[in-house]
Parts: C-alpha cells; sequence; structure tokens
C-alpha cells in the first residue's frame, strides 16, 4: 500500500535525520554563551516578549536586528575557526615544577579571510591547561607562533592529546570551540635537587671524583654543555664550526663508577605509606642531582632501582657523554613506584 | 586607521544614532537636545590624561546623581512630563559614557545604551527618522560590537600576559590600540558588507514572525496631530496661516489610478460640522442619544448610508495619520467603509465607528497608527447618498442668528437672495454674491470685534471660514437651515508613492443646505484661487516626496504590518511560486488562506486561554529540557581526571560509607576533612582514622601528592577494618 504524501516525506525526513544524530549529539563545534552574550540573549528575549505582547512592529524590527546579529555571530565565529592548522612544538627538556616554554604555531590556511581572535588552549592528560596562547589575528597565508609557559608538575610522560582552539568572535556574545587532536608526549625530567655527598637517601656507592682543577687532564674530545659545565670547559673554535655551544671533555685519570640505588618499593607497614611518594620523588631528585654532578665530574654513573619495574630496565650505566645526562634524567623520570611486597628475585639488571 | 580612532568613530556613530532615535520621538527638544549635542561633541575632545583623572570621573558620578534628582524634582515638582524627565536622563547616561569612556567595558555599554534607546525609541515614535536611524543601527552595530569585542579581548589577553608573567615580552596594550595592522580596510569593508545579511535577516524575521499581539502590558501612546477645525469650536479670528503647513494627513490612494494622474485631483473630505455661530465662533451643539451612535458592521465593512459593494461603487483607499480629535475624514458621497481589523491580544480587533446626528464619524480605540480605510462611493450614474434629515429641533438650530447681528447682515441676505424662490437657489445667489469676494491668508477681519460684519461690508476678503461663515449666516437670516462643515479640499500627486497627499494647509470650510426636497446640499462658497491646493516645486519639493512616499511605505509596510498583511503576503507568495512551478490551479490554496484569515480575523472576540494554556505548557516542556539539555552536557563537558585524582575520589568514597556505616552521613556542602574533624570532634573513636584517610585525600587530590602503589588498599582495609554502629548507639552530628 502507498504512503500517504506526508508519511513518505515524514519517513525522508527521518532517514535523512537518522545518520546525523551522532552530529547533533557530539557537534565538532562547541559553544558557551559568555556573560555579554548572557545580557544580549537577554535583552533579546525581553523585546521579543515585548513586541509579542505590544504587536509593536518597530520591536519587532529590533527583535529582527538582534537575532541577525546571533545568526552572524555564529557564522563569522565558524569562518575564523575553519582554515588553521596548527602545531605544537614541545620544549627539548622539561623539568617537574620548572616552567618550560610550550609554542603553538597556527597557519591561517584561508586565501582571502583572516581570523581574528583565536584562543589556542592545550589539553594535557585530558585537562585543560591554565595558560592558553592568544592570536589577535592571523592573516590570511599567514603563520604565527605564541608561547605559553607550562609547569609540570610530576616527573613523567605527560601526554598532551589536543588543542582546544576557541573563538569568540566577531561580538564576544558566545564562545565557540573545536577540538583539534594533536597527540604528543613530553618526557619531563625530575628536577635535581641538590644532596649531600653521602646522601642517605641516594646510596652513593664508589668514591665520587673530585672537581678537577683546571687545566688538569687530557683532553679526550668535545661534547655538548650540559648544565653545570663551567664556562672555562666550553671549547670556542668547535663551537664555531659545530654552531653550538660545546665543552671540552677530559679524560680523567681518576674517574670512578658512581652507583646510585633508589628504593622504589613501597614500606609494606600502611603507617609509611602516607610518606613515601614524597619521599620517593625526593631521592629520585637528590639521585638526579649526584648523578650530573658525577658526569660532569667524568664519572660513570650506575642507576639501580631497587627493585625493577613491570616495564623497562631496572637500571643503567652512563658514562660521560653528550647525551648521558638526558639518559639519566629520562631513566629517573620513567622509574615507576612499586607496591609493597617481596622483592623480585628476578629482578634485571642494567 | 589605528584601532583606538576606529572604535571610537564607530561607538560614537553607534551612541549618536541611538540618541537621535530617542529624540526622535519628540521628548528631546529645545534647551535639553541643545545642551545634549553640545555635552557629545565636547565629549570627543576628552582623551589622555583628563580620561584617566580620578577627579573627574568622581565629578561625572556626582554628575549623574544630581541630574537623577534633577529630573525626579522637575517630575515631581515643576510638572516636567515623567516621560521627557525618564528620556533626558536616558540621554544624560549616554553622555556620561561618553564623556569618561576609558576601557572596552565603557565602550561595551556604550553600545549596549545605544541598543537600548533604539528599543526605547521604539514606543516613543519618530516615524522616518527611527527607519534612518535603524538603518544606521545596521550598518554601525557590527564595527561596533565588532572592535568592542577584539579591544576587551586585547586589554584582557595583553593586560593578562603581563601581570601573569607569561612567556614573551609583556605586551603595551596602549600600543596594540594605536596599531593601525589590527584594523585592516578589509575588517571595515567587511564588517561595513555584514549590514546587508542582517538587513535580509532582520526583513526575514519582520516578515516572517507571526504577529499575535497579546497584550498584556500595552504602552503604546495615543497621540494624534491636532488638526484645526476638527475640534469642538472653530474660531474666526484664528487660523488663517495653516495654509502653507505642508505636514500631511491624509493620503489618497485611488485604487484605479489613469496612466498619467493629474498633479492636482481635489478630494473633498468631510470633518466636522457646527450647527451655532455666536458671532465669533461656530460651536457644535450635542444632542444626547442621537450623537454617538454605532455605525453597523459586518466583518470588516461599515455601512454609513449602506454596506458598500465592492465590484459596484467607486473605491478610495485612505491612510489617515493619527489626528486628534479622531474622525474618520470622508470623501464626497461615502455610502459605506472598509477596515481591516488589527489582531491584538490574539483575537482581531475591530475599529469601533460611532456617527453622529450630523453624519459625522469617529473611530475610537486611537492609537499612533491612525487608520487606513477604503472609503466606497456610488458611481457617478448612481444616486448619491443622502445625508439623514435634520429633526425640528436640529432646524431650530440650524436656522438660529446670533442675537446681535447687525441688521445690516439681514438686508444684505434680503437683498442677495430677491427672486429666489427655493433654498438651493439661494444658496446659489448667496454664493454667486460671495465669489466677488477676494480670498485672503491675512487675517484682515480677525481683529474686529465682529469679525463677520467687518468681512462683509469693510475687508470684502478673508479666508473659508469667513466665506462659509458668510454664506450659513446670510442664509439663516432668509430662514434656510444650513451649517458650517470643515474638512479638507485638495490632493497633490506624489508620483513616488503613487498617491495624493492631503496637507494641513488644506483644510477648508464650506457649508451644506437643507433643502426640504433635496436633503442637504453642499455649496462652497471660497472663490476658487483659495480652494486651490498649494503646489510647491523645485528641488526641495521634490525630496520632500520622496521623503513622504518612504514615510508611507514605512507606515504601511513597517508600521502597519500585521496578521492580516502576512496573509495576504503569503497567499501573493504562494500565487508566486506556484506560477513558476506552472500550476494553475491556485484558487483551492488561496482560498484555504483566505478562510484561515477569516477564521483568524472573524473569532469571537474573546482571550484564548486554551491557546495560551498550550503556549505556555510547550514553553515550560522546552525550558525543562533545555535545562536538562544543559546540565548533561555540562556533566558531560567535565574533563576526565587523571588516575591519582580518581583514586583520591574512591577513597573518599569509602571514606563516606565507612563513616555512613557509623551513622555519619557526610552533607555535600563539607569536605571530606572538615566532616572528619566533625567526627573527631564528637569523641567518635573512628575519628582519628577519618582525618587522617580525609587528609591523604586532600592531599592526593589537590596536592600533587598521589596515592602510593597500594596506599589505596591499605587505607581502604583499614577504613573496612571500623566496627559498625547502630543506630541507637550513633550520635548524630
Amino acid at each position: 500500500m502507498k504512503d500517504a504524501r506526508w508519511v513518505h516525506y515524514a519517513k525522508r525526513v527521518y532517514w535523512r535525520m537518522r545518520g546525523s544524530w551522532s552530529w547533533v549529539l557530539s557537534p565538532p563545534r562547541k559553544l558557551r554563551v559568555t556573560r555579554e552574550g548572557k545580557v544580549f540573549l537577554g535583552v533579546t528575549i525581553g523585546v521579543g516578549l515585548a513586541a509579542v505582547n505590544t504587536g509593536n512592529n518597530l520591536l519587532y524590527l529590533v527583535l529582527g536586528l538582534l537575532l541577525s546579529l546571533v545568526t552572524l555571530s555564529g557564522v563569522l565565529s565558524e569562518i575564523a575557526l575553519r582554515g588553521l592548522d596548527f602545531r605544537r612544538r614541545l620544549p627539548r627538556r622539561a623539568f617537574a615544577g620548572v616552567p618550560a616554554l610550550v609554542e603553538i604555531e597556527v597557519h591561517n590556511r584561508k586565501r582571502y579571510a583572516p581570523s581574528y581572535s583565536i584562543e589556542v588552549e592545550d589539553r594535557v592528560e585530558g585537562r585543560r591547561t591554565d595558560k592558553r596562547c592568544y592570536f589577535l589575528k592571523i592573516s590570511a597565508g599567514a603563520r604565527q607562533t605564541a608561547a605559553y609557559r607550562r609547569v609540570a608538575p610530576v616527573r613523567g610522560v605527560e601526554r598532551y592529546r589536543s588543542l582546544r582552539v576557541a573563538t569568540r568572535f566577531p561580538f564576544g556574545l558566545f564562545e565557540k570551540w573545536r577540538e583539534v587532536t594533536l597527540p604528543e608526549d613530553q618526557l619531563v625530567f625530575p628536577y635535581p635537587r641538590p644532596a649531600e655527598r653521602r646522601s642517605s637517601v641516594a646510596r652513593v656507592l664508589g668514591d665520587l671524583v673530585t672537581h678537577e682543577e683546571r687545566g688538569h687532564g687530557e683532553v679526550d674530545g668535545v661534547r655538548d654543555l650540559v648544565d653545570g659545565d663551567p664556562v672555562r670547559d666550553i671549547h670556542w673554535p668547535k663551537t664555531a664550526a659545530m654552531d653550538k655551544v660545546v665543552a671540552r671533555e677530559r679524560r680523567r685519570e681518576g674517574a670512578r663508577l658512581v652507583r646510585i640505588e633508589v628504593p622504589n618499593r613501597a614500606p609494606s607497614e600502611p603507617a609509611g605509606l602516607k610518606d613515601f611518594t614524597v619521599r620517593l620523588e625526593d631521592d629520585i631528585r637528590r639521585a638526579a642531582f649526584v648523578a650530573l654532578d658525577a658526569l660532569r665530574q667524568g664519572a660513570q654513573v650506575q642507576l639501580l632501582a631497587q627493585d625493577a619495574p613491570a616495564e623497562g630496565p631496572r637500571g643503567l650505566l652512563a658514562r660521560p657523554s653528550t647525551h648521558a645526562a638526558d639518559r639519566v634524567l629520562a631513566f629517573l623520570a620513567r622509574l615507576p613506584p612499586l607496591p609493597a611486597g617481596p622483592e623480585d628475585p628476578d629482578a634485571r639488571g642494567p | 586607521m589605528r584601532f583606538a580612532q576606529v572604535h571610537k568613530v564607530a561607538s560614537y556613530i553607534l551612541a549618536v544614532l541611538g540618541l537621535v532615535a530617542l529624540g526622535a520621538g519628540g521628548e528631546l527638544q529645545g534647551v535639553s537636545a541643545l545642551l545634549l549635542t553640545a555635552g557629545v561633541l565636547a565629549s570627543w575632545f576628552a582623551e589622555g590624561e583628563l580620561l584617566q583623572s580620578e577627579r573627574y570621573h568622581r565629578a561625572w558620578n556626582v554628575a549623574v546623581v544630581l541630574a537623577f534628582f534633577a529630573q525626579v524634582g522637575r517630575s515631581l515638582f515643576l510638572d516636567a512630563p515623567m516621560l521627557t524627565a525618564t528620556v533626558e536622563f536616558a540621554a544624560f547616561l549616554q553622555l556620561l559614557k561618553l564623556a569618561t569612556r576609558r576601557t572596552a567595558r565603557d565602550y561595551q555599554q556604550i553600545t549596549v545604551l545605544a541598543l537600548l534607546h533604539l528599543i526605547a525609541a521604539t514606543v516613543l515614535g519618530g516615524g522616518l527618522s527611527y527607519a534612518l536611524c535603524f538603518l544606521g543601527f545596521v550598518i554601525a552595530t557590527p564595527w561596533a560590537m565588532t572592535l568592542g569585542h577584539l579591544r576587551r579581548e586585547i586589554e584582557g589577553n595583553y593586560l593578562a600576559d603581563a601581570r601573569a608573567g607569561r612567556a614573551g615580552v609583556p605586551i603595551d596594550v596602549a600600543r596594540i590600540l594605536r596599531s593601525r595592522r589590527v584594523v585592516s580596510a578589509g575588517l571595515l569593508v567587511g564588517s561595513s558588507l555584514l549590514s546587508v545579511p542582517i538587513f535580509v535577516l532582520t526583513a526575514m524575521v519582520f516578515v516572517l514572525f507571526p504577529r499575535i499581539g497579546i497584550g498584556v502590558l500595552s504602552l503604546r501612546q495615543q497621540r494624534g496631530q491636532v488638526v484645526s477645525g476638527l475640534g469642538t469650536t472653530v474660531d474666526l479670528q484664528g487660523h488663517g496661516v495653516i495654509r502653507n503647513d505642508p505636514t500631511i494627513v491624509l493620503r489618497v490612494e485611488p485604487l484605479v489610478q489613469p496612466a498619467n494622474p493629474p498633479l492636482i485631483r481635489p478630494f473633498r473630505l468631510r470633518g466636522s460640522t457646527f450647527d451655532t455661530y455666536d458671532g465669533r465662533r461656530w460651536t457644535r451643539t450635542p444632542f444626547p442619544g442621537q450623537d454617538n451612535i454605532p455605525v453597523e458592521r459586518q466583518s470588516d465593512r461599515y455601512a454609513l448610508a449602506r454596506f458598500p459593494v465592492t465590484d459596484q461603487d467607486t473605491a478610495l483607499r485612505l491612510v489617515l495619520d493619527p489626528l486628534e480629535p479622531p474622525v474618520v475624514l470622508l470623501p464626497e458621497g461615502t455610502v459605506g467603509l472598509l477596515i481591516e481589523p488589527r489582531l491584538e491580544r490574539g483575537i482581531p480587533r475591530y475599529m469601533s465607528l460611532t456617527q453622529d446626528v450630523d453624519d459625522r464619524v469617529h473611530y475610537a480605540n486611537a492609537d499612533d497608527v491612525g487608520l487606513v480605510y477604503t472609503a466606497f462611493a456610488p458611481t457617478s450614474n448612481a444616486l448619491p447618498a443622502r445625508r439623514r434629515r435634520p429633526s425640528a429641533e436640529q432646524l431650530r438650530l440650524y436656522t438660529r442668528v446670533p442675537p446681535d447681528l447687525s441688521p445690516e447682515v439681514r438686508a444684505l441676505a434680503q437683498r442677495v437672495t430677491a427672486g429666489a424662490r427655493s433654498p438651493q437657489e439661494k444658496a446659489r445667489a448667496v454664493e454667486r454674491y460671495l465669489s466677488t469676494y477676494r480670498y485672503t491668508l491675512r487675517l484682515e477681519s480677525g481683529g474686529a470685534e465682529r469679525p463677520l460684519e467687518d468681512f462683509l461690508f469693510r475687508s470684502h476678503a478673508g479666508h473659508c471660514e469667513y466665506f462659509s461663515t458668510a454664506m450659513a449666516v446670510l442664509l439663516r437670516t432668509v430662514d434656510v437651515p444650513t451649517r458650517n462643515v470643515t474638512g479638507f479640499l485638495g490632493g497633490t500627486y506624489n508620483r513616488y508613492g503613487r498617491f495624493y497627499a492631503i496637507h494641513q494647509g488644506d483644510a477648508h470650510s464650506w457649508v451644506e443646505v437643507y433643502d426640504p426636497h433635496g436633503g442637504w446640499v453642499t455649496f462652497d462658497p471660497t472663490p476658487p484661487a483659495g480652494e486651490a491646493p498649494v503646489v510647491h516645486t523645485g528641488f526641495f519639493s521634490e525630496v520632500d516626496a520622496v521623503v513622504e512616499a518612504l514615510r508611507l511605505r514605512w507606515r504601511t509596510y513597517v508600521v502597519g504590518f500585521d496578521l492580516s498583511t502576512q496573509t495576504r503576503l503569503a497567499v501573493r507568495l504562494w500565487r508566486f511560486f506556484e506560477a513558476r512551478r506552472g500550476r494553475t490551479d491556485l484558487d483551492h490554496a488561496a482560498r484555504g488562506f483566505q478562510r484561515a484569515r477569516t477564521r483568524l480575523t472573524d473569532a469571537p472576540a474573546r482571550v484564548p486561554w486554551r491557546s495560551l494554556a498550550f503556549g505556555a505548557l510547550v514553553l515550560g516542556v522546552g525550558a525543562f529540557a533545555l535545562r536538562r539539555f544543559w546540565q548533561d552536557r555540562g556533566e558531560r563537558a567535565t574533563p576526565e581526571l587523571p588516575p591519582s585524582a580518581r583514586e583520591a575520589r574512591r577513597l573518599a568514597l569509602c571514606l563516606d560509607a565507612a563513616l555512613a556505616r557509623r551513622g555519619h552521613l557526610r552533607p555535600p556542602s563539607q569536605s571530606p576533612l572538615r566532616f572528619a574533624a566533625e567526627v573527631e570532634r564528637r569523641g567518635d573513636p573512628a575519628g582519628p582514622l577519618a582525618v587522617r584517610v580525609a587528609e591523604r585525600y586532600t592531599e592526593a587530590r589537590f596536592g600533587d601528592a598521589p596515592l602510593g602503589p597500594g596506599e589505596l588498599e591499605a587505607l581502604t582495609r583499614e577504613l573496612a577494618q571500623l566496627p559498625e554502629i547502630t543506630k541507637e548507639t550513633a550520635q548524630p552530628l
């Protein structure tokens, strides 16, 4: 039996809309009414009610003006958000608790229309960062870069997931935003904390090499300048030739192996749990300081976790080299706390 | 241009447009308008250090308080109209903001105030001035709002950067505001072009939005222009000068126009009549019980002599401005009227017409829209409409002359009408005699103690009132009943609006003579030179004609737009699109529209409670659904917690459960830590453990000290070991 005409149209509309529900329920753009927008909408609703109440056509005219401004606001904000490419530049090194610059570059791919008033905010671990980058105007075809200071609260891998790109252009009545997926991981190093030479928290085995006197030791080569290197160690001719700051690396006859153990297993008694996390972080920071100090003095560093984590090595042997400091810091950054329990007899060595 | 300059210009344009719209209703006049103009001009030059001066701002704050009390005082003690005082104060607020603009917030307030002025002006009137202001708003609002938003963002973001020590060099806001790179020509042109879609969208909303007109609270004013000669008296010693008044009172649109309409077409429009002349002025005697008789109505048709026959009678469409008094000006020979109802409060409102004993017609429920009606008169070969015959009492009035009338007047009447037998013959004789007199706008007899005698025997010159008075009185002295009639005689063609305009200057006076055999007959003794409409030529008159045509369109298509017009428009659109699709069977749809319209307009006049209740229900359900939607959306929008925070939350839930087992229910308004302290204070043995767990939760959740591995389980175990306490032993908090 053939459907009535209105049934036929209703079915067509239904089938067309069916695929669109997901879009309706989870639109690519999200909208928030700003404080000014609430006032504006309030005035609009008031004018609408007054117009309906009084039948005053001039009020209908004003209502039309206000509604058209709302509509245009949606169109223009959409134009502002479209055609933008984003790139995030993470800092080469980031330390927990220390501000680091994160750069956001925006490229306006549109041929004619500039984008005004764009606000970009990073989402780390699914949470919005409290800092954001603001771009007042990105001309058509232009690129602009802005940076914000990010303070990673803890060491470890910080997962940048997406950017929240928002605009309140053109009238500031609504904030429209979209999510731009831009996954990137940043390994956050523990910030080295000065420790006594024979620290109880980072048990240093072997002898620490004392600071060399100036001019002592045979020059073995050059390496990247690391934090703490004295300026006098900079090899200026090589620095000029290699276009990066390098320092002399000296062979030390008295170089020793510095072994650092970090206790990363939680105590079995509940009373000790409270302080464990804080103490572990403190140990790791001190270990980082000792290790870097040792490397700077030309010693080899052996880092050992008290217990092997489920993934990754238990320890690390670092010889003084260009990337030794980064390796040490990366190991310490990834070192997880382990739950209380018997020591693992199959703990892997470095 | 520099950003700050462009923003300032745009804001000033918007503010001035708002003030003009506000003042177009006539509430800002004279000294207040002058002061306001001077203030706005002076505020333009307030810049730099002056704007930053706290003393300057304090002075303005004091001024606004003083202005408020001054306006209140004027209304209460000096009898200044409350509306005028309010409008002046609203304008002063804008002046205050213009003079103290400092930050983006101030500029935003200027924009908001301008919009509020525009809204307020809708009830104050203003006609075409309002239309022009509105057009200006369509263009300038995107400028002002866009730049205002950008300024706010500049101030907010760059100041915040400087304060919070964010990345980069702290940027000077003033430097960006001075920048020429932010506001390019493209932005200005683009935002100017926005006015096109805004205009289109505004027009769409305006046309499509249903005109319901609930009318719970209406603030519309009822004001009309006072028209001389239509009131209760006509003074011979006044008037004369209105002959040059170009204010339009009425527009006449013949439904059938020739290809080349004549430039002048004299329409005689009858307004009021007067029966008693006391030697200086005419007055009208009320006839209780015979005046104010409701005019018979069928749907939108009114029967003055009979109901109009639309396909036989000659029709003239008249657009009458609001008048005071609200008299319906009727073309000669009008037998019936057609007036479309307006929908107000959801119900059709038919115009109430009343007719007096002398055939004068009033309309009730006057408002600022005036009256649009179609007058029907029989075609030339049909019998003209007859005016109602006077009673004996009225006949006595119509033959009464002033007691102190000079005997020369009687003698003159005898002499002029000698040989004439019937009243009409006598009237023609008098008319012929007066045609030898001269028409003048100068009140040559106005200062005389007896103006009529002075006119007849000394000056021999006067305006229409003198001629009609002379004729009426002369005829009365020879026992011919007459009455003095006032109205309009004129009609200048406006080729831009395709209508004939009747101005204030076309006000006229003539005489109706009663003939027992022929009824009331119209005679006009004023010489033709005085009757001829004043025709203005030249550039300015052309501009006037264009403006007047625009005014009529504004009034017809904007101010007078209602549900009836909407349905008519819908029918036209329907026909247009169907015709484009090649469908010829349009009558069915058109009849459907017509039926709906008739049903709507002919509905009984009662408040549609059911519809209102249904509407309220729909609104309520919609509001509830919207609220739920926003709530859900808010929950969805909550960012996902990191694992450490989730663990902390689980610990808090365990703590709540453990304490609940011991009879302590944590109210949502209390934090776990505070609640645990309260439990401890009450002396519960579980208190110390609760405090320890709550402290650990707080550190893990908010203090960047996440729970260690196994810590959650250990604490949970401890909590689980707490013994349960029965209700009897629990201490309520």
